[in-house]
């Protein structure tokens, strides 16, 4: 399995004051799903991403960290 | 601003987001209680069919209670897992996938050993119940683990 990717998903979260279960009800997943992905347990989907993304007006890059530098092989 | 937190830690359902979680479910719940309660009745209704003998392969049951059992499995196995599955986030839905394998895996591990068993007259013949019931007890130990590790 690879390495997790990392998110501020609890500290946007925070900002908002919602708990797991708002969160997980405004996106469609439940509290422990939110849960699994703030603890890096689970990473989401690209759809999912995606509605995270636009639920915080923030870009996928915003949220989510992969931990390298952005650079792309190119074949 | 909506959600609150309770005495106990637990955050009490206050905004759009925890009614619709709790709503979703709440919606879980019923499905699994439908599929539940279509069990019971299944099995009440062989405990009062099989002569006074469960599980015995020499007892038959009434052909027409046979073909209800086998029915209603099947709509509670397939009708209740869509209708689960639509309700199911991502999650859960993956954990669920890697449990049925990890089920899927004791089962094509235990019972080629306990054929080669059998055929060599160390063990009684596989019985398909107990291979049912390992895969079964397998899925669901694995899902616990990926629920709750």
């Amino acid at each position: 399995m690879g390495a997790h990717v990392k998110n501020r998903l609890r500290v946007l979260r925070a900002e908002r004051g919602w708990s797991q279960a708002e969160l997980g009800g405004r996106l469609g997943v439940s509290r422990q799903a939110v849960n699994a992905i703030e603890t890096g347990k689970h990473d989401p989907s690209l759809p999912l991403a995606f509605r995270l993304a636009r639920l915080f007006g923030a870009g996928i890059e915003e949220i989510f960290d992969d931990g390298e530098s952005g650079e792309i092989w190119r074949v | 601003m909506m959600a609150r937190v309770g005495r106990s830690g637990v955050s009490e359902a206050q905004g759009p987001g925890e009614r619709r979680e709790r709503a979703r479910r709440n919606r879980r719940l019923w499905i699994i209680a439908g599929a539940f309660a279509i069990g019971l009745v299944a099995g009440f209704a062989s405990g009062f069919h099989d002569g006074g003998r469960p599980f015995e392969p020499g007892a038959p049951w009434p052909p027409a209670m046979a073909i209800a059992i086998a029915a209603s499995y099947l709509v509670a196995a397939v009708g209740g897992g869509i209708l689960l599955a639509r309700h199911t986030d991502e999650v859960a839905l993956q954990n669920q996938y890697k449990a049925v394998a990890v089920g899927a895996l004791c089962y094509v591990i235990a019972y080629p050993i306990w054929f080669a068993l059998w055929m060599g007259a160390l063990l009684p013949e596989p019985i398909h119940l107990a291979l049912f019931i390992l895969f079964m007890a397998a899925t669901m130990l694995a899902s616990l683990y990926y629920r709750f590790r």
